[in-house]
């Protein structure tokens, strides 16, 4: 069964959920919702560059510290500063991306989109928020995430908490992926 | 005593002798000397006779006659069925006769001249497109293409170019200037992100595909522990199969 060929797992309707309408670029009829396995997908992609983004930082920084001979004490503060940055520049990186496209790389590649729950961008609070609510989800085996293989949405416990959704948002001009029938 | 006499009978004779030597040789020298001189006068006589038959206006009509009539044709037949022939090959191979003709046409330019009004002769285009239109020429060429010599000889060259190509500095530059031309680099580009496309869509449907099997799997796991844990529930979740 395609996504769009009529209401399906993940697949719903405004006038069958009665909360959440179909955001501006899809069309009115049906708002398909990413899957678990697409947004882990998503998920390890944008870890990955963050990763990436903070092991470079991070070398570079030590390579610097090495240099200057500093005395334990401040290389311990060095490594705790150099967490809490690693944490903002984690969370910010989730929170932009939500805010401005709805959209991080990994989003990107997978073709998702995460939305408020009516349709639109998160405001910036509910997207600071978002990140540490999915810290929440993972707890206790990530039974947060595995709500989304039974909710009609497809929602973790953190959309469920925060009223947003994640949606499938094909690229203009592409097609959607098919979804195979249940 | 008789040898002195001898001696002197000897010289004596000699002496007596003399006037009749050189007579004798006064007599040879004339002698020599009229028959030069007769062989000339015949020499030029004959000449002069030649030179006046061929400037007579006979002389062309006698040539014509005697290459025109039978015994002409019989001469040469005779000269070219005898041996003269072989004679002649054989003479013309340890003398290098050709050799030296050749040497000889090509310092004066001959060579060239008969070479450059055969090459701008209409004649010639005339026969090497009547050879190339011939079916005969076709298989020629499709027997020379087909034989294991040109088979053998294009192997042999493409192997040493391909190994002589690395050797050569401007080979590197012109694949350096292909390699940095936009067109080359805009290719590549289009064809790796391409190939990017295909992978992030397949990865994409995959996913999907994983995602349907994961819920189906999810609730059937759930509806079983619905059964045992007691009833089931009062409204189906929507959009739940």
């Amino acid at each position: 069964m395609s996504a769009r060929a009529g209401p399906g797992p993940g697949v719903t309707s405004p006038a069958s959920n009665g909360a959440a309408p179909a955001a501006p670029d899809l069309p009115p009829a049906a708002v398909a919702y990413a899957g678990l396995v697409t947004r882990v997908i998503a998920f390890v992609v944008d870890i990955l560059m963050i990763q990436a983004v903070t092991w470079v930082v991070g070398a570079v920084a030590a390579v610097i510290a090495s240099m200057l001979h500093l005395s334990d004490g401040l290389e311990t503060a060095l490594v705790a500063v150099g967490a809490v940055v690693a944490t903002l520049w984690a969370v910010s990186y989730f929170a932009f991306f939500w805010v401005t496209t709805g959209q991080t790389p990994g989003n990107r590649l997978m073709q998702i989109r995460v939305q408020d729950a009516g349709g639109g961008t998160l405001p910036l609070g509910r997207a600071l928020v978002r990140v540490p609510a999915a810290v929440l989800s993972a707890l206790i085996l990530f039974v947060g995430f595995l709500t989304i293989l039974v909710d009609s949405q497809r929602r973790a416990l953190h959309d469920r908490l925060l009223r947003s959704v994640v949606i499938d948002a094909p690229e203009p001009g592409r097609r959607r992926p098919t979804r195979p029938a249940p | 005593m008789l040898r002195d006499a001898w001696t002197l009978g000897a010289r004596t004779g000699t002496a007596a002798l003399r006037p009749v030597k050189g007579g004798y040789g006064a007599a040879r020298r004339l002698e020599r000397r009229l028959r030069d001189d007769s062989m000339d006068l015949a020499g030029d006589a004959a000449l002069a006779l030649l030179d006046a038959v061929l400037a007579s206006p006979r002389a062309d009509d006698a040539v014509d006659r005697i290459l025109a009539s039978p015994l002409a044709e019989h001469a040469v037949a005779r000269a070219l069925s005898g041996d003269l022939v072989d004679v002649f090959a054989r003479d013309a191979g340890r003398y290098a006769v050709l050799e030296r003709v050749a040497d000889r046409l090509l310092e004066d330019g001959l060579a060239e001249q008969l070479v450059q009004r055969f090459l701008d002769s209409p004649e010639l285009e005339r026969m090497v497109a009547l050879t190339l239109e011939s079916p005969g020429m076709e298989r020629v060429i499709a027997r020379v293409l087909e034989s294991k010599l040109i088979e053998e000889t294009i192997a042999r060259l493409v192997d040493d170019t391909a190994a002589r190509m690395p050797e050569r500095q401007a080979l590197w530059v012109l694949i350096d200037e292909v390699a940095q031309s936009p067109a080359v680099t805009d290719a590549i580009t289009q064809q790796g992100l391409g190939m990017a496309d295909e992978v992030a869509d397949d990865i994409r449907n995959r996913s999907r595909t994983a995602d349907a099997w994961l819920e189906r799997a999810a609730r059937r796991v759930l509806r079983r522990q619905e059964r045992g844990g007691g009833s089931p529930p009062a409204t189906p979740e929507p959009n739940l199969p």
